[in-house]
């Protein structure tokens, strides 16, 4: 099941994306949209709330408890219909998000050539239900695993019961840390499978499932999440680090809030091709 | 020679002793109680005798008297306790399995003459008409109390120590004891609070509010399982082993209740303030935050005695209770206060600064000067939470003193004011109200918060230093006299009319009758602001042959700015009115009628008006009204929107990792 060896891989992974570049400007310009177009009506309820008077300074550039809490007091519906919207357009973005993966998949499997944009979408179409059931599968395994670990320590958290807080807080960062390997399990199963059924010219994706389970658990494939996730936690921590230095600077802190976005977005395009890289030489199917 | 000696030696000792006497006992001592109890861990019962003494000031004699008996609320679900729903069903849910419901009863009672007092005793109610409630126990006396004269009774008691209920009570091997004994009740006399005759002031345990006694002595021995550590108010004088048990001597003077705490997991840790020891009690794996109980105590400590008056006891306990004795946490006893911290919790989390600032501050109103917690529980409660907000605010900061964790910062008084306003109906009713009368809901809001916010508001009129020196005449005056409100009224009104002539010549009748004794809300706006040109002289004046058409003054303009009062409270406020060349005037309203205008007349027009600029008045409840500009600034609002939009760009993706 593997070619390359996981930094060769992941190097790959890199160059497609570097000659792929419009890809991610087309996705984090759709996000950048999207995220635009939801924040409207919030925008407009402040524009309405302290847009005519001297209390703007106060609330633009550090957290106010006492206004924001008025401006829900006082603003309550027009607040509740803003975060419902604000809400919706984060539910429209999980079908997006499953489009343009399938998009993205399809650019990295034309290998080593730049394609042309419109190649994003039809690969986004044809992998779209595909990756929606797949992403049904893993969103489901990850609730589950979610709600046992949190009905464990909820049958725990009956305070009277319990001699000391130690244990429990015990239990709960040992969930967290479970949750969070089953997670990069289930992560690294998912690009797998997403690159296995996209080799497969089957509807049905079980048979790409059922690789994908047998070769999550190899220790070139865990290697291959580690570098990705390292590099990620890497940017993260320079990006939190880069914040705290810009204080409440608003230019500075947009700038380096969308360089990160952008970062993110390419991790999912790197780490999805990577996977194909890895699996590349000797397709399953 | 030996005469003129004995002479001199008898004035020598005379002297002396009127030394000693002209010293003032610090409380009056009415109520005294020497109590030996034994705790039984096995059969979860407290067994105690109690020799009281007590003082008949009043100018009449007395026949009966009457006991609180605290723990008969937890006899059943037919308590008025319970039937005011004080008590939680996370409480009682598993209480059951064990039957631990609790109760206490007095066996046998003598006065000194030997005379049985026991046959007399019966359950009577005092606030409602719940038979089914036992928390007052009269007692008929054979040969009633003299006027000025002295009681002296004894009585053999046992309780069953309820579990995990309000307060107090055991779990595992964890036990509270807080409103624990028979208690008696105070019997107020003529000019007393609002006693216009004398008689017995002793209500039923109600779910809201516990403080009122007579002040005393105490001393208590209580005799535990050897390997239990005891956390008591006051003083430890003693310790004995007999057998496999050890008794525990501890006393204190001048209180009007006693606590304590046993558990053989306590860990102490002792420190000092000035001249009082600090003994902090604990558990092994809690010992992380006993650094902040201590910074944050002595920091306490030191505000109160330099804005208030000097704490006088020689001790203060802090019981930080285990996880399965969260239900006792939080709480105010005589020299004894209870903390409730979880250590899971981040630093940022400033809950165990909170407790211990305000269960502290109760020493003094609770305590010291020992107002009536039921019948008027703003003047405990009300008063403590304006100083936490001080204290915390200027300990921790004013933006940061309640959470300050990861870049969400909320100040205690912040925190106050979003308490009452919140509150479903804030105008539900008055600060008059007894504790048990807030039947609909409020208790805390009003008692806690609103006054809080009605006495910073206050603080914004009159200067904190005046607020100083209330609190200080307050406490100088009314230590160990239990005042009402009416006592503390007159003082606000002595003081401020004192320092303040001009604008408060007549005290502060006026504002306690609208935030005290009224239900209104307090909204100042700026309703509209108008920049004009002066109108130019058009058409017939005197000569009614010559029309007269002047041109417009383009250099002149008259701005007005139209101020609203859509609350019900009148306030006076300042207005501060900002023109297009930078410069700002302060403006005062008196907040009496629903609107009123500033008028300027000038080369530069108005840009923008603010009501309570330094946002002195926390009572109003809308700052959103307090401003308002000519010109929309969308800059603030865009820069908001950016940054918003920039989290929630982060979030999308983040939801993207489910996928």
């Amino acid at each position: 099941m593997s070619g390359m060896s996981c930094t060769a891989s992941y190097l790959a992974g890199w160059r497609s994306l570097l000659r792929n570049w419009k890809v991610l400007s087309l996705t984090y310009g759709i996000n950048l949209l999207l995220a635009f177009i939801a924040v409207g009506p919030l925008s407009n309820l402040l524009t309405k709330s302290i847009g005519r008077t001297t209390l703007g300074d106060k609330i633009s550039s550090t957290f106010d408890y006492t206004l924001i809490t008025d401006i829900i007091r006082h603003e309550g519906s027009a607040f509740e219909i803003s975060l419902a919207v604000v809400g919706s357009f984060i539910m429209l973005y999980l079908p997006w998000a499953v489009f343009y993966q399938g998009g993205y998949m399809s650019i990295i499997r034309n290998d080593n050539t730049k394609v042309k944009l419109k190649e994003f979408w039809r690969g986004g179409a044809e992998y779209f239900f595909r990756y929606l059931r797949l992403t049904i599968y893993t969103l489901g395994s990850t609730l589950l695993v979610l709600y046992i670990l949190s009905r464990l320590l909820i049958n725990k958290v009956q305070p009277f019961n319990l001699d000391s807080e130690g244990p429990l807080m015990t239990q709960f960062w040992g969930s967290i840390l479970v949750f969070l390997i089953i997670a990069f399990i289930i992560g690294i199963f998912k690009e797998l499978a997403k690159n296995l059924i996209a080799a497969s010219d089957k509807k049905m994706i079980s048979t790409a499932n059922l690789l994908a389970i047998k070769g999550t658990f190899r220790s070139r494939a865990i290697f291959l999440s580690l570098i990705n996730l390292l590099v990620l936690l890497v940017a993260a921590a320079l990006y939190f680090l880069l914040r705290k230095l810009i204080g409440s600077h608003l230019i500075p802190a947009i700038i380096v809030g969308q360089l990160f976005l952008i970062y993110r977005l390419a991790y999912k395009y790197i780490r999805l091709a990577s996977y194909y890289y890895y699996l590349k030489p000797k397709p399953m199917l | 020679m030996r005469i003129v000696l004995k002479i001199l030696i008898s004035l020598l000792l005379g002297i002396m002793i009127s030394i000693v006497s002209a010293q003032p006992t610090t409380s009056p001592r009415i109520a005294n109680y020497k109590m030996d109890v034994s705790l039984d861990v096995e059969s979860k019962k407290l067994t105690g005798k109690t020799l009281l003494s007590w003082k008949n000031t009043g100018s009449t004699e007395v026949d009966h008297l009457l006991f609180h008996m605290y723990y008969n609320a937890f006899r059943n679900t037919e308590s008025t306790f319970f039937e005011e729903g004080g008590v939680p069903e996370f409480l009682t849910q598993n209480i059951d399995e064990n039957c631990g419901w609790g109760w206490t009863h007095i066996q046998s009672m003598q006065d000194v003459y030997g005379n049985d007092l026991t046959a007399s005793m019966r359950y009577i109610t005092t606030d409602d008409t719940n038979t089914s409630d036992k928390t007052v126990l009269r007692v008929e006396l054979p040969s009633p109390v003299p006027a000025g004269g002295n009681l002296t009774l004894s009585f053999d008691w046992v309780a069953k120590i309820p579990q995990t209920m309000p307060r107090t009570g055991y779990n595992k091997e964890f036990y509270f004891f807080a409103q624990w004994f028979p208690k008696l009740g105070v019997y107020e006399t003529v000019g007393m609070r609002y006693a216009t005759e004398d008689g017995w002031n002793c209500h039923q345990y109600h779910s809201s509010g516990e403080y009122y006694a007579d002040f005393g002595n105490y001393e208590v021995s209580m005799t535990v399982p050897e390997d239990y550590i005891i956390a008591s108010s006051g003083q430890q004088v003693g310790l004995e082993k007999v057998g496999k048990k050890k008794t525990w001597h501890f006393k204190v003077d001048d209180v009007i209740d006693f606590t304590w705490s046993a558990s053989p997991h306590f860990v102490k840790k002792e420190d000092k303030y000035k001249d009082t020891d600090i003994f902090i009690y604990t558990y092994a794996d809690k010992q992380g935050s006993n650094e902040r109980f201590l910074a944050t105590l002595k920091y306490c400590m030191q505000y109160l005695d330099d804005v208030v008056g000097p704490y006088p006891y020689p001790t203060i306990t802090v019981v930080d209770p285990p996880i399965h004795g969260m239900y006792t946490g939080g709480m105010e006893y005589p020299t004894i206060i209870t903390t409730l911290n979880f250590e899971c919790l981040p630093e940022g989390i400033k809950t165990p600064e909170t407790l211990i600032v305000h269960e502290y501050i109760h020493q003094y109103f609770m305590q010291m000067i020992a107002t009536h917690e039921v019948e008027e529980p703003w003047m405990d409660e009300g008063l403590t939470t304006y100083f936490e907000g001080r204290i915390l605010n200027s300990y921790l900061g004013e933006k940061s003193s309640t959470i300050n964790w990861l870049g969400l910062t909320v100040g205690n008084r912040e925190w106050n004011r979003t308490e009452f306003f919140n509150e479903q109906n804030p105008m539900i009713a008055s600060n008059a109200r007894k504790s048990w009368q807030y039947k609909h809901g409020g208790y805390g809001p009003i008692s806690y918060n609103k006054t809080a916010l009605w006495l910073e508001t206050m603080e914004g009129m009159v200067g904190v230093e005046t607020m100083d020196e209330i609190f200080k005449t307050y406490f100088r005056q009314w230590k160990f006299k239990h005042p009402a409100r009416k006592d503390f009224i007159n003082i606000v009104n002595e003081v401020v009319a004192r320092n303040h002539p001009n604008n408060f010549p007549e005290g502060m009748d006026w504002y306690f009758e609208q935030v005290l004794f009224g239900t209104g809300m307090c909204d100042y706006a700026i309703g509209a602001i108008e920049n004009k040109r002066p109108q130019a002289r058009r058409g017939f004046f005197d000569d009614l042959d010559n029309c007269v058409s002047e041109q417009e003054n383009n250099d002149q303009y008259i701005s007005t700015v139209i101020l609203h009062r859509l609350g019900e409270i009148q306030l006076p406020v300042v207005i501060k009115v900002t023109t297009s060349d930078g410069s700002a005037e302060l403006y005062n309203w008196d907040g009496l009628e629903r609107s009123a205008e500033i008028v300027l007349e000038g080369s530069s027009p108005i840009v923008s008006a603010e009501i309570d600029p330094e946002y002195r008045i926390t009572l109003d409840h809308n700052y959103l009204n307090n401003s308002l500009t000519v010109e929309e600034k969308l800059a603030p609002v865009r820069s908001l929107s950016a940054r918003i939009i920039t989290a929630l760009q982060h979030s999308f993706e983040l939801i993207t990792m489910l996928i």
